[in-house]
């Protein structure tokens, strides 16, 4: 059977009929969703409605969780991404992932950031020195700690160790970035500095972000998709979704009067 | 949160729907004043009008602070902006309403009455079209809004009408400059109060469907079965 298109100049990742389930537990129904390239797009809904495990099939992360099914579809390259077949360390490198906590390893800066490099087997000084310096300038965080590329991460403030984390996730140079609630333990200044990266980021990279936060999903992405129960209830523009949502129950959402 | 933001917005809208009746309020008694050439109420217009410049002042920045303090989206959003907008539209309305207070008192120091050639037709148009601009917006009913859109026409031709008919007369009377020029001025004001109707109208279409309504042909408004 011929591949079937996947992507093309405007989209990425293409989701269908996905359901996924925690051992009993339908936790999502249903999902068709297309990820667009070079944009970012924000999934936004009530805790528990199912954003941040849509997130984490997009990587397979949810293969580190014992009893879990996904069927469906996720187009990726023209392939599809739940297959058992799939080389999930080189799907990880293409769909890179930040965390809601930086989880900087007890490293060296330098090293935090050539980490995915060296177990692609990438040991060449000059190679790792140039990712090191483009990634940390890519997150804005060169001038910051450059005289101190050999000390340990574990002393950088929370809004550079989220920063660090964005960088050790771009130095492998990704297609997508999924993001889950990556500000939402920064101060607003370095959300701030978070934000003008993620800015920066989509000319190169598709991200994908997970937020509770209504205000930065407006700010910063083009596309918002909002989810309720497990659902994808309405995907649109974010200006669309934030200014006139064709969706009652995503009304009410964001304008505060749900529950 | 939504709650506070509702006590907020319930205050704002009182306070909107206060400058609403005091600003057709002002009109219909002014209509009322010109038939009868009441001149005592024509002088209580700077004093009436510095009332609607407060009120406004007050729903602007009651606006601002919703905005500020619950970054309001969709409905929420679209209600603000509609009464930060229709707010400038009606202290319009009552600035007109003051210039042509202003005008019929002089057209008394000709001894001429301000409601003749076609003023008061235009009068009787335009004070539907207030009335039924801020009921259409104070009901969200969307019908009502698009009869007013529809009525904006008949006064632009009887605002046309005028001069055709005040260029005839003017010929037989051609000392009385300045009266006429009152007239021609009076119909110029109420033809724009016909048009700040028209936004407070295309106002509540974006406040209920949240598309842009304005500078559309007239077959575009649709009224709904």
């Amino acid at each position: 059977m011929a591949p079937v298109q996947t992507t093309n100049k405007t989209s990425i990742i293409k989701i269908t009929d996905l359901d996924f389930f925690y051992g009993d537990t339908q936790a999502l129904f249903k999902i068709n969703l297309t990820i667009a390239k070079n944009r970012i797009t924000s999934f936004i809904g009530p805790s528990g409605c199912g954003k941040s495990t849509l997130l984490r099939c997009m990587n397979r992360m949810y293969d580190v969780i014992r009893n879990t099914k996904a069927s469906g579809s996720i187009l990726f390259d023209n392939n599809n991404i739940l297959q058992t077949s799939t080389d999930v360390t080189g799907l990880r490198r293409r769909i890179g992932m930040v965390f809601q906590k930086s989880n900087p390893f007890a490293k060296t800066i330098y090293e935090n950031v050539v980490y995915g490099l060296r177990i692609a087997g990438e040991n060449k000084k000059s190679v790792l020195d140039q990712a090191v310096e483009e990634s940390l300038k890519g997150t804005s965080l060169f001038d910051e700690v450059k005289d101190r590329l050999n000390e340990s991460a574990l002393g950088l403030s929370g809004g550079q160790m989220q920063r660090l984390c964005i960088a050790r996730a771009i130095a492998i140079k990704p297609d997508v970035i999924l993001m889950d609630e990556p500000c939402s333990a920064l101060d607003p200044k370095s959300t701030a500095k978070v934000e003008e990266l993620m800015l920066n980021l989509k000319k190169d990279y598709s991200i994908v972000i997970v937020t509770h936060n209504m205000q930065q999903s407006s700010r910063i992405s083009e596309y918002t998709a909002f989810f309720l129960e497990g659902r994808l209830m309405e995907k649109d523009t974010t200006q669309k979704i934030f200014t006139n949502p064709s969706k009652k129950e995503t009304e009410d959402y964001i304008t505060g009067k749900f529950g | 949160m939504h709650r506070h933001f509702e006590k907020g917005h319930k205050k704002l809208n009182s306070m909107f729907e206060d400058l609403c009746n005091t600003v057709e309020n002002n009109f219909t008694q002014l209509t009322l004043a010109m038939e009868k050439m009441d001149v005592s109420y024509f002088d209580k217009f700077p004093d009436l009008d510095l009332s609607i410049d407060e009120k406004e002042i007050a729903i602007e920045e009651e606006c601002l602070k919703l905005l500020a303090l619950y970054q309001p989206v969709a409905g929420d959003l679209r209600s603000i902006i509609a009464i930060l907008k229709v707010n400038g539209e009606i202290e319009r309305i009552g600035d007109l309403t003051s210039n042509i207070a202003y005008r019929a008192k002089s057209l008394h120091s000709f001894k001429m009455e301000a409601s003749a050639f076609l003023i008061p037709e235009i009068c009787t148009i335009v004070r539907k079209m207030l009335h039924n601009s801020l009921k259409s917006f104070m009901n969200r009913d969307r019908n009502m809004a698009i009869k007013v859109c529809h009525l904006d026409e008949q006064v632009d031709d009887l605002h046309g009408d005028m001069y055709k008919v005040l260029r005839v007369d003017f010929e037989k009377n051609p000392k009385k400059y300045d009266a006429y020029m009152s007239y021609i001025s009076m119909s110029r004001f109420l033809e724009r109060i016909g048009d700040h109707t028209t936004n407070i109208a295309e106002d509540l279409l974006y406040l209920m469907e949240g598309e842009i309504f304005r500078h559309r042909k007239i077959e575009v408004y649709r009224p709904t079965d």
